[in-house]
C-alpha cells in the first residue's frame, strides 16, 4: 500500500512542469556550486601549500642575525582547507587567512577573503551548504504542500479514506514519496559530492575524512525529513492547497531568510563582544599593569635583581647567563598571561554567541543544520578557533627555544648572532585538524537541536494524519 | 491577514532600525575612544617634553623620548578617523568589512594601514539586520505576501465575475487593490525611513539622502507591485501564483546575485592574499639586507636631511638603527607598491565587471543605491583608504627628515602635528554614481507597470 501511495506521488511529481522545472534548476545550481567550490578549494590548497613552503623557506634562509631578530621576523601560520569546504565555506571568508607569528605579540588573523571580494558576494553566495540549507526546502515544500490539500479540494481525499486506506499508511506513502523525488536531486548530487571529495583529497589530505563527510550527510538527512514531515503535515492540517503552501512559504522564509540575522543580532547585544580597539586597548592596559605599572624600569631592576641573586653574582657580566635572554623571556611569560586571558575572553565570548544562534535552532532549524554543517566541514569558528590556539602554541614554542638559545649562549656582552643551525633546530608547524567525534562533540547542541525537530515533525505528522481519520 | 502582514512587516523593519542604531553607536563609540585615547597621549607626551625640557626629568633611556621615532610611531601617532557614514543607521553596508579608522604609524602602508575591525565570523556571515534588508528583501516578499492572489482570489471565489458586473472596469479595480494594499507597505517602508533618518542621521546633510531613499523604495514597491499584477493576469490559481512570485523573489535576490559573483569570481580572479603575504614579506627581506645602503642612497637623493656633523668632527656618523628602519620602510613601500597594486587592480577588474552586470537584479541595483545614499558603499570606503594613505605619506614626510637628522621634537611642536581631516565626498559625487542605478530602476518599474496593464487587457478579453 504504502509503496503504490509513493509510486503515485513520484509518477505525479514528475508529471508536474513546476518540479521539473525546479528540481532541475537546483541541479544545475548544486552542479555549479559544486564546480566553483572545487575550483576554489584545489587554487586555495596549492596556494596554501606553496606559502607553507616558502614561509619555512624564508625562516631557515634567513642568514646570520641575532636569535631575537629572527624571533621578529618570524614565521606565518596559514589557515589549510579543509576538502569538505568546497561543499561548505562556513565562517571562512570571514576569518583571515594568516596569522604573522612574531616576539611578543599573539597577532590577529588578517586578510578576511570577504573584504576582497565583489559587492554581490553579501548578496548572494551560492554555496553548495546555502543550496542544502535553503533551496532544498524549498523543493520540498513545492513537493509537498499540496499532497493532501490537493487531494482534498480535488475530493480524492474522501475517497481514499473511504476505501478504508489507513491515514497513516497514507502519510508514510506521501513522505515516501516525496523522499523518492526528491532523492532523485539528493543522490546525483551526493554521489558528485563524494566525487569531487576523493578528486580533492587525492593529493595531500586535509580532513577529507569520511567520518566527517558521513556525520554531514547524516545532518542533512534529518533536517530534510524534518522539511518533508513538516510539509505534509501542513498540507494535512490546512484545509486548501493554497493556505498550506502560504504557511509553509512563511516558515521557509522566517528559517531562511530571518533566523539568521535576527540570531546574530541578538547574540550581539546578549553577549557583547569588544571591537578590535577596544581589544587592542584591554591588552595594552594589562601589559602595562602586568610589567608593574607604566615603569618598565623598575621591574627590569627587580627582575636583574632577582636573577643576581639566583646566581649568586653581584654584576651582569659575571652572570653565566644572558640577562638579555631572562627579559626576553619574562617579557613574553608577561605577555602570555595577557594574551591568554583576553583572547580566551574573546573567543569564549564569540563561541556562547553560536551556542546561542545553535540554542535558537529551536525556533529555526535553519541555524542547527547550518552549524552542525560547516562543524563537520571544519569551516566553524570553534575548528578557527582550534587552529588559532595550535598556532599560538607554536608561537610560544619557538619563541621559547630561541630565548632559551640566547639565555643559555648569548653572553652577557658583544653582538650575538646565529644562522640556520639554529634556525633548523626549530621544527616546521604542522597542524593537524581534529576528529569527526571532537566535531560532533562541539556540536551537539545542533545535533540535538536537529533530531529533536526531526522527532517532533514526525509526531506532527501523525497527528495531523490522525485528524484526516476523524474527517 | 492583511493587517497581520502589515503589522509584522513594520515589526521588522522597526526592529532593522534598532539593530542598525546599535552597529552605528558601537562604531561612534569607538571614534570616541580613540579620540580620548588620543587626546590624553598627546597631552601626557607634550607634559613629559615640558619636564624634559626644563631639566626636570631626563631623556635618557632606550629611545629618547623627544626622538621622532618615538613620537611618530608611538607615543604621538594619530588615529586616520572616519566619521560615520550619515545614514549608516539605516544601511550597514560596507560597514562592517571595512576599517572606518587606522592608528598610523612609520611603518610601511601595508602594515599601517592594515587594520581590520573584529567581529564574530558567524555573525558577519549572517549579514546585519538593518533597514536595507528588510527593504531590499522582505518588502518584496511582503508586497507578494498581500498581492499573489489578487485576481486569483476572487476567481476562486467566485466573486470575479460579480465585481465586473459593476461599472468598475479591471484596470481601476486591480490598480485599487493594488496600490491601496502595496501602498500601505510603502508607507510604513517610507515612515521607519524617515524617523530612522531624522532621528539618528547626521543632521540637516541627510534630507537629500532621504528624499532618494524614499524615491528608491517607491520604485522599488512599484516594480514588485507591477510584477504581482502581471503574474495575477496570467490567470492562473493562487497558488502557482505564489510559486511563480517566490521565483521571481529567489532569482532576483538571490540566484542572479550568486551567479553573477560565481561568474565574476570565475572570469576575474583575485591573487591570493597568501601570494601577497609572500611578496611582502621578500621585498622586506631584500630592503632589509640592504639597510644601511638605501640610508646611504636616500641621504643621496636627499642631502639636506643627513645629520649635520659637529663642528670639528669627521663628516659622516655612523647610521643610526631608527634612521636605517625607515630608510627600508621607504624602500619595503616602493617594492610592494606593484605587489599591492596588482591586487587592487584585479579587484577593481572584478568590481568593474559585477557593475556592469548588476542592472539585471532590481534587488542588486536598490541595495546598491540605498547604500550610496547612506555612506557605506563601496566608492566611500576606498575614497577613505586612498586619504589614508596620503595621510600616511603625509606623516612619514614629517618625520623621517627629523629621524635622519636626529632632530628632538620640542613640547611645541606636539600640538602641531599633522592632524587627518577626513574630507566628506560631496552629495553630487554620490548623485553621480547613482544617477545610473536610479534611472535603470525607474525604467525596471515602469516596464513592469506597463506589463501588467497591458497585461490586464488581456487578460479582460479572455474572461
Amino acid at each position: 500500500m504504502i509503496r503504490t501511495i509513493a509510486k503515485k506521488e513520484v509518477v505525479e511529481a514528475l508529471r508536474d512542469g513546476r518540479f521539473r522545472w525546479a528540481a532541475g534548476l537546483v541541479g544545475v545550481l548544486l552542479l555549479i556550486a559544486l564546480a566553483a567550490g572545487t575550483r576554489q578549494f584545489l587554487d586555495l590548497r596549492a596556494q596554501h601549500e606553496a606559502a607553507k613552503t616558502e614561509t619555512r623557506a624564508h625562516w631557515l634562509q634567513q642568514g646570520k642575525k641575532n636569535p631575537h631578530s629572527a624571533a621578529h621576523y618570524g614565521v606565518y601560520a596559514f589557515k589549510p582547507k579543509t576538502a569538505l569546504s568546497l561543499l561548505d565555506q562556513g565562517v571562512d571568508p570571514y576569518t583571515g587567512v594568516a596569522a604573522w607569528l612574531e616576539a611578543h605579540k599573539q597577532n590577529d588573523f588578517r586578510y578576511k577573503p570577504a573584504q576582497d571580494a565583489n559587492t554581490l558576494a553579501r548578496f548572494g553566495n551560492l554555496s553548495g551548504a546555502i543550496i542544502l540549507q535553503a533551496l532544498i526546502p524549498l523543493v520540498i515544500i513545492l513537493l509537498g504542500f499540496s499532497a493532501f490539500a490537493g487531494e482534498r479540494e480535488q475530493g480524492t481525499l474522501r475517497q481514499l479514506l473511504s476505501l478504508g486506506v489507513p491515514p497513516t499508511q497514507l502519510a508514510w506513502g506521501k513522505a515516501l514519496g516525496v523522499g523518492v523525488s526528491l532523492a532523485m536531486i539528493a543522490v546525483p548530487a551526493a554521489l558528485l559530492g563524494s566525487a569531487a571529495l576523493v578528486f580533492a583529497g587525492s593529493n595531500g589530505d586535509y580532513g577529507a575524512a569520511w567520518p566527517r563527510f558521513a556525520g554531514m550527510a547524516a545532518s542533512y538527512v534529518l533536517y530534510f525529513v524534518t522539511f518533508i514531515a513538516l510539509s505534509l503535515a501542513v498540507s494535512a492540517w490546512m484545509k486548501t492547497a493554497r493556505g498550506a503552501l502560504v504557511l509553509l512559504l512563511g516558515f521557509w522564509v522566517v528559517n531562511a531568510l530571518l533566523s539568521p540575522r535576527v540570531a546574530a543580532s541578538l547574540s550581539q547585544r546578549a553577549i557583547p563582544a569588544p571591537g578590535a580597539f577596544q581589544f587592542a586597548r584591554n591588552i595594552e592596559l594589562d601589559l602595562a599593569r602586568h610589567s608593574d605599572g607604566h615603569d618598565a624600569g623598575k621591574h627590569t631592576a627587580k627582575l636583574l635583581a632577582g636573577t643576581l641573586q639566583k646566581y649568586q653574582v653581584t654584576k651582569v657580566e659575571d652572570l653565566p647567563v644572558s640577562f638579555v635572554g631572562i627579559r626576553l623571556q619574562d617579557g613574553e611569560a608577561q605577555g602570555n598571561q595577557a594574551y591568554d586571558a583576553r583572547y580566551g575572553e574573546l573567543w569564549n565570548q564569540y563561541e556562547r554567541q553560536g551556542r546561542l544562534q545553535e540554542a535558537l535552532g529551536v525556533v529555526a532549524p535553519f541555524l542547527a543544520i547550518r552549524s552542525a554543517s560547516m562543524g563537520f566541514a571544519g569551516t566553524d569558528f570553534s575548528q578557527h578557533r582550534h587552529f588559532a590556539a595550535a598556532a599560538e602554541q607554536y608561537r610560544r614554542y619557538f619563541i621559547d627555544v630561541i630565548n632559551q638559545d640566547i639565555i643559555q649562549r648569548a653572553g652577557n656582552q658583544g653582538v650575538y648572532l646565529r644562522g640556520q643551525d639554529l634556525w633548523s633546530q626549530i621544527r616546521d608547524f604542522e597542524y593537524e585538524l581534529p576528529g569527526a567525534g571532537w566535531v560532533a562533540q562541539q556540536r551537539a547542541l545542533s545535533l540535538a537541536v536537529l533530531a529533536g525537530w526531526t522527532l517532533a515533525s514526525l509526531g506532527l505528522l501523525l497527528l495531523a494524519t490522525r485528524r484526516l481519520r476523524l474527517e | 491577514m492583511a493587517l497581520a502582514c502589515l503589522g509584522l512587516f513594520l515589526a521588522l523593519l522597526l526592529y532593522a532600525l534598532a539593530s542598525g542604531t546599535f552597529q552605528q553607536q558601537r562604531q561612534q563609540q569607538t571614534l570616541a575612544a580613540t579620540a580620548q585615547e588620543e587626546t590624553e597621549r598627546l597631552a601626557k607626551l607634550k607634559a613629559q617634553l615640558l619636564r624634559i625640557e626644563s631639566g626636570k626629568a631626563s631623556a635618557a633611556g632606550f629611545l629618547d623620548p623627544r626622538s621622532g621615532t618615538a613620537i611618530g610611531n608611538t607615543s604621538g601617532v594619530r588615529y586616520i578617523t572616519m566619521p560615520p557614514a550619515p545614514l549608516g543607521t539605516l544601511s550597514v553596508g560596507l560597514g562592517d568589512l571595512h576599517p572606518y579608522f587606522y592608528k598610523l604609524s612609520l611603518r610601511s602602508k601595508s602594515f599601517t594601514l592594515n587594520n581590520e575591525e573584529l567581529e564574530n565570523p558567524l555573525n558577519l556571515l549572517s549579514g546585519p539586520f538593518d533597514l536595507a534588508f528588510g527593504i531590499v528583501i522582505l518588502f518584496p516578499l511582503f508586497l507578494i505576501a498581500l498581492n499573489y492572489n489578487l485576481l486569483s482570489a476572487e476567481r476562486e471565489q467566485g466573486t470575479l465575475a460579480l465585481i465586473l458586473s459593476q461599472p468598475i472596469s479591471l484596470k481601476a479595480l486591480v490598480t485599487g487593490k493594488v496600490l491601496v494594499r502595496g501602498g500601505a507597505l510603502v508607507v510604513a517602508a517610507v515612515a521607519v525611513t524617515l524617523a530612522g533618518g531624522l532621528l539618528f542621521g547626521a543632521g540637516a546633510a541627510v534630507f537629500p539622502r532621504l528624499l532618494a531613499w524614499t524615491a528608491i523604495i517607491l520604485l522599488y514597491g512599484l516594480f514588485w507591485m507591477g510584477l504581482c499584477v502581471w503574474v495575477n493576469a496570467w490567470g492562473r490559481s493562487s497558488a502557482t501564483n505564489a510559486i511563480a512570485l517566490s521565483a521571481f523573489w529567489l532569482g532576483f535576490c538571490l540566484i542572479i546575485p550568486s551567479a553573477l559573483n560565481i561568474a565574476a569570481s570565475a572570469l576575474y580572479p583575485i591573487p591570493s592574499r597568501v601570494e601577497m603575504i609572500q611578496s611582502l614579506r621578500t621585498a622586506g627581506k631584500e630592503a632589509q639586507e640592504q639597510g644601511s645602503r638605501l640610508l646611504s642612497r636616500y641621504l643621496e637623493d636627499h642631502p639636506e636631511f643627513a645629520p649635520a656633523p659637529a663642528p670639528g668632527a669627521p663628516p659622516a656618523p655612523a647610521p643610526d638603527f631608527g634612521s636605517i628602519t625607515y630608510a627600508v620602510q621607504m624602500e619595503v613601500d616602493k617594492r610592494t607598491e606593484p605587489v599591492l597594486a596588482r591586487f587592487e587592480q584585479a579587484i577593481a577588474q572584478q568590481q568593474a565587471f559585477v557593475d556592469r552586470l548588476r542592472y539585471l537584479s532590481p534587488a542588486v541595483l536598490a541595495q546598491g543605491a540605498l547604500n550610496e545614499f547612506s555612506g557605506t558603499g563601496l566608492a566611500r570606503y576606498r575614497g577613505f583608504q586612498l586619504q589614508a594613505e596620503r595621510f600616511h605619506r603625509t606623516w612619514q614626510q614629517y618625520f623621517f627628515p627629523k629621524i635622519f637628522q636626529k632632530a628632538k621634537l620640542t613640547s611645541g611642536e606636539i600640538d602641531t602635528l599633522p592632524r587627518f581631516r577626513y574630507q566628506e565626498e560631496s552629495l553630487e559625487a554620490v548623485v553621480a554614481r547613482s544617477a545610473p542605478l536610479l534611472a535603470v530602476l525607474t525604467l525596471l518599474s515602469l516596464l513592469a507597470g506597463g506589463l501588467s496593464l497591458a497585461s490586464l487587457r488581456k487578460f479582460k478579453r479572455s474572461l
